[in-house]
C-alpha cells in the first residue's frame, strides 16, 4: 500500500472521487501541494481553484508549503497528555530552536495509539539515502512508487519515547537520513495482538473465510436454483456462472421485488436475538447503538423503493474506519488483524441491501491497517466475493480502501460522507438520513468498523450462541481500547456485562490502576462522556429506576444505597444510558488515579473539540472558542470565584444547552459533558484555580 | 441528579426527526420535488395559527426569475418553513442572517432556529427554517410564539446572537465609510430585533489575551485583505455565512471563493487563498453586497459616480433604504454606487424617451401622471398606481416601443437597469414586476403581430386572446420542440430569434430563422404538411382547413420543423383551445394564418444561411464588413480608429476594431461591435456601465470597474479589457499611499458617436477606407448581398 496507489488507483465504476486522489497525487509528487500543479490541474480538468483549496485547506494531512525536514507531531489529547507530552513539548523547544527551520514541533490531535502514549509522529520530509528502511505510509511511496530519484518523498514514525533525549536521537536520525533502526509503531509495540481469547473470528479454527456470505447466499439462491434446476441443466450453464444467471433470472422475471423475503428477515432475526435481560445482539458499536438490522433495512428498503420507480438505484456500503477520537483504538487492531471480517460485514450488508459497492474509510495514520485491507481485499477478490467480478454474489460489488485526509469530525457520517465525495468534510443538515440520501443523495449504510466485523460471528455461529457469550445476563461481546492510568493499556475485547472492576483489575486486562493505584475519574466515552467519580451519588428516584434496582440485585447493595462504587457498574451501553450522567459508553475507555486534576483534564477535553470543530455552524465555531477560553483562563486563575457562580456559569450552562439544541452535528452536543462532570463531581478541582476572596487575617 | 437542564441520556448519535419515517415506519427518502407537489397543500401551524402552502414552490434563479422550460414548466424545490412563516408574516418573518431568498439554503448561521412538533411530541433538537422542510401537520414554534417552546428558540437565537455580535460586530476598517456603513450591518439589526443590549461573550473571561496551555496555540491572525483598489476584505469580522461564496460561485459564476481552513481558523479565501487583487477576481462586487456584516466593504475612492444627465438630483441612499420599494436591495449596494436613482420633477408635456430610444431605465411613478405613446394608438394613462413604466425595455436591451410623455406635473424617480435587477431579486417585488411583465409583455405580443394575423379584431377578441396566452421564456440554444413532434400550440415571437431547421432526406438543413412579431409552429397548428404547397392551391388548403374546422376534426398536426432559440427568447404560447376559440369569434383569423403559412410554405432557402446563423450575424444592427474584392489589407480602417478615439477613453491609444474575422461570402466580418439586438454585454454589469447609445450602438460609460464581465459575455470578441492609463475610480490616498483606479476599462466600438451628438453615425472606419471596401450593414443587408452577387 502507497500513497501513490490510492492515488492512481482506478476505483470501480459506480462512484468516483476526483479531488482528494488528485490532491494526494499532488502532495506525494512535490512533497506538498505545489501551486503551479494545481493551477495545471485546475486548468485541465475545470474544476475551479477554489475548490481544490476549499478541500485541502481543511485536511490537516495537506499543506501548501513546502514542509520542514523534520515534523514533530506530538499528541495532546487524553493519554498522552496525562503520560507527558507537555514535558516532551517543553524540553525539545530549544532544541527544535536550534534547528530551525528544519525542525517544526507541533501539538497534533490524537494519533490513535493511546496504549503506548505519549505519541509522536515524526515525519522526515527529506530524500533518505537508498536502501533506508521504508517503514511507514510515506516511506513506502518512496520505495513502492519513486525509487530513489523521488524528491518530495516523506518518511513517517510513529515513536513512543521514553524520554526526550530518545526522540531528539529519532529526529537527529531522520534530520541525517539514518533511519534504518527507527521502529514506527503500530499496535502497542507490535506484541499482544490479536489476543488468544478473542472469539470475534468465527475461521480462526479453520472453518474458510467468508462462510457467513456462502451460507447468506445460499439461503438467498438456493430455492431458486431449485426451482431452475431443470432450466441450468438444460442451459449447460457451469457452476461458477449458476449466482449470475439466477441474478438474471430475478430482474427479468416482471414480479416485484420482495420488500422481506425469508432469507433476509432470516438474517435479521439473528442480528436481533436478545439474551435474557438485555438488549438485542447487533447494535451500533461506535456508540449510538442503533440495531444494526434497523439500518440495514432502511437501506434496502430505500434501495427497492428507488427500483420501483425506475429511478437510480445504487447504493453503497461504508464502514467508518476513521477512528479518531481520543482513547478509542480498537478499530486499528480489527482492521489490522480482522480485514477479512470487516469486508465480509461490509459484502453481507451489500447483499442484504442490495447495494452496488462498498467503502473502508480509515485514517491516513493508520497505514499498516490500510495495506492490511488492501491486501484482504485482493484476497477476497480472488475468492468472488467482492470486485467487479464478484462470480459468487452473481454481479459486481466491488470494495475498496478510501484513505482519509483526517480530522475527527469525519467519523460524523454525514462528514465522512462529504469527505468521500471530495467536499470539506462538514457534517450537513439531517434530516434526509443517510440511509436514503448518502454518497451521492443515494441510500448510504455508514457503520463501525466493529459492526460489521461482528456480522460474520453472529451469521456463522446464531444471534444465539452470540448473546451466550455476555455476562450478567447482558449478551454479546465487544471491543473496549483502555488507556490512562493503567498497568496494561491496550484492547479488550469483553463479554458484554463485565464490570468495570474485572476489566480494570483483572488479570487477564488491564491489571489494575497505575500510579498512586487509587481511581478518582473514569472517561466511558473518550472526551464526549465527561468523567465519572469513582464513587457515583445514585439517580434520584432509585426505587423506581428498574435498571438500578436490576444492578442492585445482581451487585448484592440495597436499592436505598446513597451511592454506587462506579467499579459495580456493568459494561454495557443501556445500562449506562440508565445510571450514568453523561449516558454514554463508548470504546474508548481512560483511567484517572486520583492525582489528576480534573479541571485541567477537563480543558483539554475543551481543547480536541475546539480544535476538531469543522467551523461550519455559529453555535460550535464560536461556542467552542469561548468555551475553551474560558476553561483556559480558569487554568491560569484569573477568574474569581464569585463571578464565576453568578455571572459564569449561568452563562456556560445556557451556552452549552444552545450548543446542543442549535449545532448542526452531536460536536457541538460533546461540550457538555466534561464540563457538567467537572462541576458536578469534582468541584474542588474547579475551585482551586478559582480566586477567592483573601479572608481577613 | 446533573444540575445541567439537558438529559444526556437519550443521547441517539443518528437523530432521526419526528417526520422521518412514514406510518409504515419507513424511512422517508428525500426525492426531487416534482410538480405535482405544487398541487398538495400543506397545512401547518406557525405559533397556533394555520397556514396552508403547497408543498414545493418554483424554482427560481438568482435574479429571481422562475426557471422555465420551453413548454411553460418550471422546476419545483421544497417549501421551507421560512417560506410558511414568510407568508403568514411579511414583515415580521424568522430572522435570516446566512439565508437570502435568492440562494440555496445552507443554514449555517442558525439565526433561524424553530422547534417544531408533531401531535403535541416535540422534537428534540431545534431545526433551521430556511432549510428545512415543511410537513403536514407540522406545528412550527417561533421565536414570537409565548409558550415554553418559544422561550426555548428565543433563548437559543439569543445566545447565537451574542456569540455572533461579540467580536464579528464592528466598524468597517479604514479607509471604508465606516459610519455610513454602520446602521445597514444586519448584526446589529440582529441584535436590535432579539433586544440585546450586548454581547456577554465580550467579558474578558471569555478572551484569550496571552497564551500559557503547553499546546495552546492562538488562533491564527484574521488579516485585512486590502489589496483590492475598491474593496476592503476584513476577515475578523467574517462570520462564515457563505454568502459572498455563493454570491461568488453561484449567483455570478465567478468561482473565486471558498471557505477554506477549519473550525476557529476558518474563514474565506480567494482562489489559493491569494490576496484579493492578485486572485482571478473581477472586482464585480457582488461579495460586498452580499456581506452581511462589516467584513467586505469598499473604499470610498472606490464608490462609483454614476454621471447624470440633466436636471434629475440623486436621491440619498438613506431615504432609498427608507422607502418600501428598495427596503429590500442590500443597502451597500445603494452606497457603493452614487446617482442609481434620480428623481426628475417633471412638467405636462415634458417627453422622457421616444420610440426607438435604448431603454437603460425605468420610471416609477410618485406623483402625476405619464402617457405612453405608441405609435397609431391612443394615450395609455398611467399613475402611481401602476409604479413602473419603461421596465420592459430596460429589462429586454430592446428599444423603447412607445414614447412616454407627462400628463400632468409630477414626481418621477428614475432607476438604472441594475437597481431593477436588484428589486427583481427580492421575492415580493418580483411577483408585482412578474405579473405587471408578463400583461404588458404579452399585450406587445398581440400588438407585434397585429398587422399580419390580429388587425381589425374586436376589443372583445383582443382581450380574450391577451387573457389566454401564456408567456414563455427559452434560453440560448435551447430546443423548443423537434421536427414530428406533436404539435398543440403556436408561439408569438416577442422577443429574440428562432431557428428553424428542416431535415430532409435525413440530411439536416437550416432553413430559416424567424425574428419578433412573427409566428412560428402555426403550420403543425394547422396540421399542414411542407409539400402541401407543391400539391395544392392556396384555395384548396384554405377549404379544407374551414371545413374540418367546422366538423371539429383534429388533424393530428406535426412539427415540421425543429425549433431552437438562437438567443433569449421570449414567446407568447396560444394553445389549441385558445385557438379554436379565438376562430369561432373571428373566422378571419383562420383564413389569415393559411396565408402566413402558405407563404412560409413557398419561401425558398436563403444561401449562407448556416453561417449566417451559426456566426450570429442575424442579431447585428450595424456590422463592419469589409468586401474581400476591393479590401487591400492598407489598414486605413484600424488607423482611423485609433486616431478618431484618441486618448480620451484609456489613457492610450486603443483600435476598436480588429481587421480579422471570419468570412461570409466575399466579405470579411471585422472583429468590432455589431451593436447586437439582444446584446449579451449588457447582461449583469454590476455597476450598470454598459448602455446602447443613440443609435443602439454599445458605449461603456467612465465608471466602469474593470470587471470584464462583458468582455467574457460578447460571443464575438469584440470588447477588450485595455488598461485604463487614466486615474479613473478615484484619486491617491493618504491612508494606502498607492493610486486607485480599475486597473482595465472596457473598450468597445461606439459608431464614433458615443455622445449622440449626429443624427446618423458616421464611423471612421468606413469613411477612411480608400477603396470603399469598408461598409456598416445590419446582418440582413449583408445576407441579401450576398444572396444577390
Amino acid at each position: 500500500m502507497s500513497i501513490d496507489s490510492v492515488a492512481s488507483r482506478e476505483s470501480p465504476a459506480f462512484f468516483r472521487n476526483e479531488i482528494v486522489p488528485a490532491l494526494h497525487r499532488i502532495q506525494a509528487e512535490y512533497g506538498y501541494l505545489n501551486r503551479n500543479a494545481l493551477e495545471e490541474y485546475s486548468k485541465n480538468t475545470g474544476i475551479p481553484l477554489y475548490r481544490l483549496h476549499e478541500v485541502a485547506s481543511y485536511f490537516p494531512f495537506f499543506h501548501f508549503k513546502e514542509p520542514p525536514a523534520v515534523t514533530v507531531k506530538i499528541c495532546q489529547n487524553m493519554a498522552c497528555h496525562m503520560s507527558g507530552a507537555t514535558h516532551i513539548l517543553a524540553e525539545l523547544e530549544p532544541f527544535a530552536k536550534e534547528n530551525a527551520p528544519h525542525v517544526h514541533i507541533e501539538g497534533v490531535s490524537c494519533l490513535g495509539r493511546c496504549d503506548a502514549a505519549p505519541i509522536v509522529c515524526v515525519s522526515a520530509a527529506h530524500k533518505p539515502a537508498a536502501g533506508a528502511s521504508t517503514n511507514g505510509l510515506a516511506g513506502q511511496v518512496l520505495s513502492n512508487a519513486h525509487g530513489d530519484e523521488s524528491h518530495g518523498a516523506e518518511e513517517e514514525f510513529y515513536l513512543s519515547p521514553a524520554n526526550t533525549t530518545e526522540l531528539r536521537e529519532a529526529i537527529q536520525a531522520c534530520l541525517t537520513g539514518k533511519t534504518k533502526h527507527l521502529q514506527s509503531l503500530g499496535g502497542r509495540h507490535g506484541s499482544g495482538y490479536p489476543s488468544p481469547d478473542w472469539l470475534i473470528d468465527p475461521y480462526k479454527d479453520g472453518l474458510p473465510k467468508y462462510q457467513a456470505i456462502r451460507n447468506l447466499l445460499e439461503a438467498r439462491d438456493g430455492p431458486i436454483r431449485e426451482a431452475s434446476r431443470s432450466l441450468i441443466e438444460q442451459l449447460q450453464i457451469p457452476e461458477s456462472d449458476v449466482p449470475q444467471f439466477l441474478q438474471t433470472l430475478k430482474k427479468n422475471s416482471k414480479a416485484q421485488q420482495e420488500k422481506s423475503p425469508k432469507w433476509v428477515e432470516a438474517a435479521f432475526k439473528e442480528f436481533d436475538c436478545r439474551p435474557a435481560n438485555g438488549p438485542i445482539a447487533l447494535r451500533g458499536l461506535g456508540g449510538a447503538g442503533v440495531p444494526a438490522s434497523q439500518k440495514w433495512r432502511d437501506v434496502r428498503e430505500a434501495v427497492i423503493n428507488l427500483r420501483e420507480r425506475d429511478l437510480d438505484d445504487r447504493a453503497f456500503i461504508l464502514v467508518n474506519g476513521d477512528e479518531s477520537e481520543p482513547g478509542t483504538f480498537k478499530d486499528r487492531e480489527l482492521l489490522l488483524h480482522y480485514p477479512h471480517l470487516v469486508i465480509e460485514g461490509v459484502i453481507l450488508a451489500g447483499i442484504i441491501s442490495d447495494a452496488t459497492e462498498g467503502f473502508i474509510y480509515i485514517r491516513h495514520e493508520y497505514p499498516e491497517q490500510i495495506e492490511a485491507c488492501e491486501k484482504a481485499i485482493k484476497e477476497a477478490e480472488r475468492m468472488g466475493v467482492c470486485g467487479m467480478n464478484a462470480y459468487l454474489l452473481g454481479k459486481p460489488f466491488p470494495v475498496s480502501v478510501f484513505v482519509s485526509p483526517g480530522g475527527y469530525i469525519c467519523g460524523e457520517q454525514s462528514a465522512l460522507i462529504n469527505a468521500l465525495e471530495g467536499h470539506r468534510g462538514e457534517p450537513r443538515n439531517l434530516p434526509p438520513q443517510p440511509q436514503t440520501n448518502g454518497l451521492e443523495q443515494q441510500p448510504t449504510l455508514v457503520s463501525n468498523v466493529e459492526t460489521y466485523a461482528w456480522a460474520p460471528y453472529i451469521l456463522v455461529n446464531g444471534g444465539a450462541q452470540y448473546c451466550s457469550l455476555g455476562n450478567n445476563g447482558w449478551g454479546g461481546r465487544r471491543f473496549f481500547s483502555v488507556s490512562g492510568d493503567v498497568n496494561r493499556p491496550g484492547v479488550y475485547e469483553v463479554p458484554m456485562g463485565l464490570t468495570l472492576r474485572e476489566l480494570l483489575h483483572g488479570d487477564q486486562y488491564c491489571q489494575g490502576i497505575s500510579g498512586t493505584g487509587k481511581l478518582k475519574a473514569f472517561a466511558p466515552s473518550g472526551p464526549s462522556g465527561g468523567f465519572i467519580p469513582a464513587i457515583l451519588p445514585s439517580p434520584r428516584d432509585p426505587a423506581k429506576n428498574k435498571a438500578w434496582i436490576a444492578l442492585a440485585a445482581r451487585r448484592g447493595f440495597p436499592v436505598d444505597a446513597q451511592q454506587l462504587d462506579i467499579l459495580d457498574m456493568e459494561l454495557e451501553l443501556d445500562l449506562w444510558r440508565a445510571l450514568s450522567p453523561t449516558g454514554m459508553l463508548g470504546a474508548g475507555l481512560i483511567v484517572y488515579d486520583d492525582t489528576r486534576d480534573m479541571a485541567e483534564q477537563s480543558v483539554n477535553s475543551l481543547e480536541f473539540f475546539r480544535n476538531e470543530s469543522c467551523g461550519k455552524c455559529v453555535p460550535c465555531r464560536l461556542g467552542s472558542q469561548k468555551l475553551t477560553n474560558l476553561g483556559e483562563n480558569v487554568l491560569d486563575h484569573v477568574i474569581d470565584s464569585q463571578s464565576w457562580h453568578n455571572e459564569i456559569f449561568p452563562l456556560v450552562k445556557e451556552l452549552v444547552q444552545v450548543m446542543s439544541d442549535s449545532s448542526i452535528c452531536g460536536l457541538g452536543r460533546s461540550f457538555q459533558s466534561p464540563i457538567s462532570t467537572l462541576t458536578d463531581y469534582f468541584s474542588s478541582d474547579l475551585e482551586r484555580h478559582l480566586l477567592h476572596p483573601t479572608s481577613t487575617q | 441528579m446533573s444540575s445541567f437542564p439537558i438529559n444526556l441520556g437519550a443521547r441517539d448519535d443518528d437523530d432521526e426527526g419526528l417526520f422521518s419515517r412514514n406510518v409504515d415506519g419507513q424511512l422517508i427518502r428525500l426525492d426531487k420535488p416534482t410538480r405535482a407537489d405544487y398541487e398538495e397543500i400543506v397545512t401547518v401551524k406557525v405559533d397556533g395559527q394555520e397556514v396552508r402552502v403547497p408543498k414545493a414552490e418554483p424554482l427560481k434563479d438568482a435574479q429571481g426569475n422562475v426557471i422555465q422550460d420551453i413548454n411553460g414548466r418550471t422546476t419545483p424545490r421544497y417549501t421551507t418553513i421560512y417560506d410558511a412563516v414568510s407568508k403568514l408574516r411579511k414583515q415580521h418573518s424568522v430572522p435570516v442572517v446566512c439565508h437570502q431568498p435568492h440562494m440555496r439554503p445552507v443554514a449555517v448561521c442558525r439565526v433561524c432556529m424553530v422547534q417544531i412538533a408533531n401531535k403535541g411530541r416535540v422534537e428534540r433538537k431545534l431545526l433551521p427554517a430556511c432549510q428545512h422542510q415543511v410537513k403536514d401537520g407540522m406545528e412550527i414554534f417561533s421565536m414570537d410564539d409565548s409558550g415554553a417552546n418559544g422561550q426555548r428558540v428565543k433563548r437559543s437565537i439569543k445566545i447565537v446572537t451574542e456569540l455572533l455580535t461579540a467580536d464579528a460586530l464592528k466598524l468597517a476598517p479604514e479607509p471604508a465609510p465606516a459610519e455610513e456603513l454602520a446602521p445597514f450591518n444586519e448584526l446589529q439589526q440582529l441584535k436590535d430585533r432579539v433586544e440585546l443590549t450586548d454581547s456577554r461573550f465580550k467579558l474578558p473571561y471569555f478572551r484569550r489575551d496571552k497564551t500559557t496551555r503547553p499546546f495552546e496555540a492562538p488562533p491564527r491572525p484574521k488579516p485585512i485583505d486590502n489589496s483590492s483598489p475598491v474593496f476592503i476584505v476584513d476577515h475578523s469580522a467574517c462570520i462564515l455565512c457563505d454568502r459572498c461564496v455563493r454570491g461568488c460561485d453561484e449567483v455570478k459564476k465567478n468561482n473565486v471563493i471558498a471557505r477554506m481552513g477549519k473550525g476557529r481558523n476558518a474563514r474565506i479565501a480567494f482562489d489559493l487563498d491569494d490576496p484579493m487583487f492578485e486572485s482571478s477576481c473581477v472586482q464585480c462586487g457582488e461579495c460586498m453586497v452580499s456581506c452581511p456584516t462589516s467584513a467586505i466593504t469598499f473604499k470610498p475612492v472606490g464608490v462609483v459616480q454614476v454621471e447624470i444627465k440633466g436636471d434629475a438630483k440623486p436621491i440619498p441612499t438613506e431615504d432609498l433604504r427608507r422607502d418600501p420599494d428598495f427596503a429590500e436591495i442590500p443597502p451597500k449596494f445603494l452606497a457603493w454606487q452614487k446617482g442609481l436613482v434620480l428623481r426628475r420633477n417633471v412638467k405636462p408635456n415634458e417627453i422622457l424617451c421616444e420610440e426607438g430610444d435604448p431603454g437603460h431605465s425605468a420610471f416609477i411613478i410618485r406623483e402625476g401622471t405619464l402617457n405612453i405613446e405608441p405609435r397609431g394608438v391612443g394615450p395609455i394613462p398611467r399613475t402611481k398606481e401602476d409604479f413602473i413604466v419603461g421596465e420592459m425595455a430596460c429589462l429586454s436591451g430592446a428599444p423603447r416601443t412607445a414614447r412616454v410623455r407627462a400628463a400632468t406635473e409630477g414626481e418621477i424617480w428614475e432607476i438604472r437597469r441594475n437597481v431593477l435587477d436588484r428589486m427583481m431579486r427580492s421575492p415580493n417585488q418580483r411577483e408585482r414586476f412578474d405579473q405587471l411583465y408578463r400583461d404588458r409583455a404579452l399585450a406587445t405580443a398581440v400588438t407585434q403581430a397585429k398587422t399580419e394575423l390580429f388587425a381589425g379584431l374586436r376589443d372583445q377578441s383582443l382581450e380574450f386572446l391577451k387573457s389566454n396566452i401564456s408567456l414563455v421564456r427559452v434560453n440560448p440554444g435551447q430546443t423548443m420542440f423537434r421536427q414530428g413532434d406533436p404539435a398543440d400550440c403556436m408561439y408569438i415571437v416577442r422577443l429574440g430569434n428562432v431557428r428553424v431547421e428542416i431535415a430532409t432526406a435525413g440530411k439536416q438543413e437550416t432553413f430559416y430563422y424567424v425574428g419578433p412579431g412573427k409566428l412560428i409552429g402555426e403550420l403543425g397548428l394547422l396540421g399542414l404538411q411542407r409539400d402541401d404547397a407543391k400539391n395544392k392551391s392556396r384555395e384548396q388548403i384554405t377549404r379544407e382547413l374551414i371545413a374540418d374546422f367546422n366538423a371539429g376534426v383534429d388533424r393530428k398536426g406535426k412539427r415540421t420543423g425543429g425549433c431552437s432559440a438562437l438567443d433569449h427568447v421570449e414567446l407568447a404560447r396560444i394553445d389549441q383551445a385558445t385557438f379554436r376559440e379565438l376562430v369561432r369569434m373571428e373566422p378571419i383569423v383562420l383564413e389569415r394564418l393559411v396565408d402566413v403559412a402558405v407563404g412560409r410554405l413557398s419561401e425558398a432557402g436563403r444561401t449562407g444561411m448556416r453561417d449566417f446563423l451559426e456566426q450570429g450575424l442575424f442579431q447585428a444592427q450595424s456590422l463592419l464588413a469589409l468586401d474581400l474584392t476591393r479590401c487591400t489589407r492598407c489598414d486605413e480602417c484600424t488607423k482611423a480608429c485609433i486616431q478618431q478615439h484618441g486618448t480620451d477613453s484609456h489613457g492610450q491609444h486603443i483600435t476598436r476594431l480588429l481587421r480579422e474575422g471570419l468570412r461570409f461570402g466575399e466579405y470579411l466580418v471585422a472583429t468590432s461591435c455589431r451593436s447586437c439586438r439582444d446584446a449579451y454585454c449588457m447582461i449583469g454589469c454590476p455597476v450598470d456601465a454598459i448602455h446602447r447609445g443613440k443609435h443602439q450602438q454599445i458605449v461603456i460609460e467612465d465608471h466602469c470597474i474593470g470587471c470584464g464581465l462583458c468582455a467574457r459575455n460578447c460571443p464575438y470578441g469584440n470588447i477588450s479589457m485595455e488598461p485604463n492609463l487614466y486615474d479613473m475610480i478615484g484619486m491617491e490616498t493618504a491612508s494606502s499611499g498607492h493610486e486607485m483606479r480599475a486597473r482595465l476599462k472596457a473598450a468597445v466600438c461606439d459608431l464614433c458617436d458615443a455622445e449622440g451628438h449626429l443624427d446618423k453615425p458616421q464611423p471612421r472606419c468606413v469613411y477612411a477606407c480608400p477603396h470603399d471596401a469598408a461598409h456598416r450593414y445590419t446582418g440582413e443587408q449583408l445576407l441579401e448581398l450576398v444572396n444577390n452577387s
